[in-house]
């Protein structure tokens, strides 16, 4: 029952913000604040309950008897940390767009919500059914974050457009995948649990899995099906940008890292090398893509692809090493990827340029936010004592014990990222700082404000985890270590 | 006639008595009062199924014997059907041109003919329930009386009467080759002349689903014809159509060539309907493509058969009509002549019709958590179910070019920041109950799709 409220909190807290926002008094925004404090506070409540053998907590109860539908929540540990980092990253979203939000804030608190609600349910979904349709049910407010709120008239409808494409192809190849494979039982089931005792033959399995690859790998991104990712992130807002990369990346993850191996174990096997290879590939060309970037939106947006890559590279290695490392890769990509999106919002909004030939000398005019800056650009280049040097580290070594060579790859992306985040950093931190209207106006000292409080807390909030999980990795990576486990055997609970 | 009979056929016969009143009032009482009758009867007919349906007159046999059982049949479908047809015609009551009352007679014998095609187990009772709904609907076509209309009107007739007189040819072919009209004397027969016979009687049925190439009339009837006639034409006449071929399958069993051929007329309306419908920029084009793409989907789960084809068709079919009829409901609101342009922002300009078009939208395009998303998972389990892997490849690339013209229109409905300032006319307050009627029982159906699939086949 609990696990139903982790969806049911965000749902109804978005369902009441258009009414809410009538009220004028900023009604909506703390309400949504509220719904996300409490939803964190149920997910806590039930991990600090002794775990029942597999699963933390299990829900199970007939939806659709007829179709053999069930509503199936099971909790462990992975699915846990990402509900938190939802929960936490929604707060943040909210707390960032309070200043820069003005108009339809009933609208935007309301797709907030639903897409926290919509990844909580992908999250948490044990039946096939209802993952698939949590999954396409966040597909709908991504949209409207991007298309409605996003920068520039015709491209943020554009690059919402482009979102849609791509995501609501691929996640009909799912539902595909998925009722080609409840198909296979008798009598008919969606519950994921039941088909790892008898798996589909090892033809169906590829094909299947072709369809669950499909919209996962989209998701994710993967090379070549991350074309959508990069115009997503530059037009939408600050908050979409940081549910985006913190959340929604997620699910293609989490996806990847629960479900093939459980389902179709043989055509996984197949798959891994392929999977690596992708994963090399997307690192790689993300972050020599990065590299080739001035917009420093785009740039941080092609770090999210060559990061994920590491985290396929990771799960299709399919070792526990690598799959514990992807694991906590996933957790702190969501970190710092959304605290890099924070700040570059900042500077977009104090400079009105995001270009890093124009940018510069942020360390002078707002020391604060270069603190904050220095620390994401340690962890997005991997420094130790940030969780994702712990995740990189993990995911390197356990691809060394299958393959030399991709593990080589993956070292050389850590490189790159190396020559990108300094370039980031150069070209924000240090330097002459750009000219705004008050310089130029002749007033002197601080021309611009330094980080305002409804910035600076979501900034710490994020730091202090980036540094706690990197500091004590054994917190993390004992959590999960039930779903690394199972997936590592490729076995079901 | 037993009681039996007279509790089975009592909805027919209110429906039509009802409808004969209404004409003779029709010429010296308001239109509005005609409308205000054709409700009652409606409901009344509604009620009378729903007696039917749970037993409450104390007969729960089924009809048997007599010539009422030859021609109609007395089954849960069958009870299905007349509140199929009854709830849809109250629907498209509710925003009919209400000038002039005939256009209430019109749609209650529409509504008639559904009811009997959907219970039609006889030649005879299938062809008149056709008759019966087609002709009344070229009358309403035609009833705005200006060249748009006429011509949606006269493409309509001249393609249904061709239609007509193939479905006649195909009977009597039936009839040469059997020496029956009922549709389960049919059954034993398997030589060429039935499938020549089969394929005729399948033509006509076609051109009321709209399928390709039998669609044409479909676009210019959006654009011309009045909404409520345009409701009718798409949610009641496809619907009833689609429950008479289920009944054609299972009681006739017109073999392996009927099944191809529709399941080959349903690739080619996805592939048509979704892809014309790319290009439109008027609201009411865009609709008229795109239930031609969605009778080739509910043609390809005719075809497909299998344990799951009758729940997945009623559910269709009644997932759809929720969808398309708030759609074409909010023609008459925002002028029938909408673009993507001037529907921009109308969610600001009319909150309840605006939300009511996001969802008819959202389920249009099968996206969780309307009606629409189950549809689809009904249609694509379906197809899996019987293991026709090209035709659900087929339905999943329709359906991912769907979402992309339905959001093309909903973006446009939800964008505050362009688009014309002006109000539009405020909807009457039947108009409204219908909106409030489809979002809840979409949200409804899209959360809990128990309720409806209950229903044994034929």
């Amino acid at each position: 029952m609990e696990l139903i409220a982790l969806i049911l909190v965000p749902f109804v807290a978005g369902a009441a913000s258009p009414f809410l926002a009538g009220l004028g008094v900023n009604a909506e925004r703390w309400v949504t604040i509220a719904a996300f404090a409490l939803t964190a506070t149920i997910a806590i409540a039930i991990i600090s309950t002794p775990p029942d053998g597999r699963w933390i907590s299990l829900y199970r109860r007939e939806w659709l008897p007829s179709l053999g539908i069930g509503l199936i929540l099971a909790l462990d540990g992975l699915s846990a940390a990402l509900i938190l980092v939802t929960a936490g990253l929604g707060f943040i979203a909210t707390l960032v767009s309070w200043k820069q939000i003005t108009a339809r804030t009933g609208l935007f608190h309301l797709c907030i919500c639903w897409l926290c609600a919509g990844a909580i349910g992908v999250f948490l979904a044990f039946d096939l059914l209802l993952f698939v349709f949590f999954w396409e049910a966040m597909l709908i407010p991504g949209f409207l974050i991007i298309a409605l709120f996003g920068h520039g008239e015709r491209e943020r409808e554009q690059a919402g457009m482009k979102y849609l494409i791509f995501n609501a192809t691929a996640s009909f190849g799912l539902l595909a995948a998925v009722l080609a494979l409840a198909a296979t039982s008798d009598p008919i089931t969606f519950d994921a649990s039941s088909f790892a005792a008898n798996p589909p033959s090892s033809l169906q399995q590829h094909w299947m899995l072709a369809g669950f690859l499909l919209a996962l790998l989209v998701k994710l991104p993967a090379l070549p099906l991350h074309a959508w990712l990069a115009d997503a992130h530059t037009r939408a807002p600050t908050a979409g940008s940081i549910l985006l990369a913190g959340v929604l990346l997620k699910t293609g993850s989490y996806g990847l890292f629960r479900f093939p191996p459980m389902l179709f174990p043989a055509a996984t096997e197949t798959f891994a090398p392929y999977g690596m290879a992708l994963g090399a590939a997307g690192s790689l060309y993300g972050g020599i893509l990065a590299c080739g970037q001035s917009d420093a939106k785009r740039l941080v947006a092609y770090t999210s692809v060559a990061h994920m890559g590491l985290v396929l590279m990771g799960i299709s290695a399919g070792t526990a090493l690598s799959l514990a490392g992807a694991g906590v890769e996933m957790v702190a990509h969501a970190l710092s990827g959304s605290g890099l999106f924070l700040l570059v919002g900042i500077l977009e909004q104090r400079y009105g340029t995001r270009d890093l030939n124009m940018l510069g000398g942020a360390q002078r005019t707002m020391p604060k936010f270069a603190a904050a800056f220095s620390l994401f650009f340690a962890a997005a280049l991997a420094m130790p004592g940030t969780a994702n040097f712990v995740g990189e580290a993990l995911i390197v070594v356990g691809v060394l014990k299958v393959n030399w060579f991709y593990a080589l790859i993956a070292v050389l992306a850590l490189v790159i990222s190396v020559v990108y985040a300094t370039r980031l950093a150069g070209g924000v931190l240090f330097g002459t700082p750009p000219e705004t209207d008050r310089t130029r106006a002749g007033s002197a000292g601080q021309d611009v404000s330094d980080l305002h409080r409804h910035e600076l807390w979501p900034l710490l909030l994020l730091a202090v985890a980036t540094i706690v999980f990197g500091i004590m990795p054994h917190l993390l990576v004992d959590f999960i270590d039930t779903a690394v486990t199972v997936a590592g055997e490729k076995r079901s609970p | 006639m037993t009681a039996t009979e007279l509790v089975v056929l009592a909805p027919y016969a209110v429906l039509g008595l009802g409808a004969v009143l209404a004409l003779l009032a029709a010429p010296i009482v308001p239109a509005r009062v005609v409308a205000v009758m054709a409700a009652i009867t409606i409901a009344l007919m509604l009620g009378l199924a729903a007696a039917r349906g749970t037993g409450a007159f104390g007969v729960s046999q089924p009809m048997v014997g007599g010539t009422a059982a030859t021609l109609l049949a007395d089954d849960p479908l069958a009870v299905f059907g007349l509140a199929f047809s009854g709830l849809v015609g109250l629907a498209a009551l509710s925003f009919i041109d209400a000038q002039r009352g005939e256009a209430a007679v019109l749609l209650m014998l529409c509504v008639l003919g559904g009811a009997v095609l959907a219970a039609a187990r006889h030649a005879a009772s299938l062809f008149l329930g056709l008759e019966i709904a087609s002709l009344s609907l070229v009358a309403l076509f035609a009833f705005a009386l200006n060249p748009r209309s006429e011509e949606a009107a006269y493409k309509y007739l001249i393609s249904g009467g061709i239609a007509s007189a193939a479905t006649l040819l195909g009977i009597a072919y039936l009839f040469a080759a059997t020496g029956g009209l009922a549709l389960s004397d049919w059954r034993t027969e398997s030589g060429t002349v039935k499938a020549v016979g089969m394929a005729l009687l399948l033509s006509g049925l076609a051109l009321r689903l709209a399928l390709v190439p039998l669609h044409a009339w479909t676009p210019d009837a959006f654009e011309g014809a009045s909404p409520g006639a345009i409701a009718l034409s798409s949610a009641l006449t496809k619907g009833v159509v689609a429950l008479a071929i289920l009944r054609i399958s299972a009681e006739a069993v017109p073999g392996d060539g009927w099944s191809t051929g529709l399941s080959g007329l349903a690739a080619l309306s996805i592939l048509l309907g979704n892809l014309a419908a790319l290009a439109q920029t008027r609201l009411d084009r865009m609709l008229g493509y795109s239930s031609i793409a969605h009778s080739g989907y509910l043609a390809m789960l005719l075809a497909a058969g299998g344990t799951i084809q009758t729940e997945a068709v009623i559910f269709y079919i009644t997932a759809y009509s929720l969808a398309i009829i708030p759609a074409i409901g909010m023609l008459t609101v925002v002028g029938h002549d909408a673009t993507l342009e001037s529907i921009r922002s109308l969610l600001r300009r009319d909150r309840l019709g605006g939300a009511a078009m996001i969802l008819a939208l959202l389920s249009l395009a099968g996206l969780p958590v309307s009606a629409g998303f189950m549809a689809k998972v009904y249609l694509f389990a379906a197809l899996a179910d019987v293991g026709a892997w090209f035709r659900l490849a087929l339905a999943i690339a329709g359906s991912a070019v769907g979402v992309i013209y339905c959001f093309r229109f909903m973006i446009a409905v939800i964008d505050r920041d362009q688009g014309p300032a002006a109000k539009v006319a405020a909807s009457s307050l039947p108009l409204r109950l219908t909106f409030i009627a489809t979002i809840g029982l979409t949200i409804a159906l899209g959360l809990l799709p128990t309720g409806l699939v209950r229903i044994d086949g034929p």
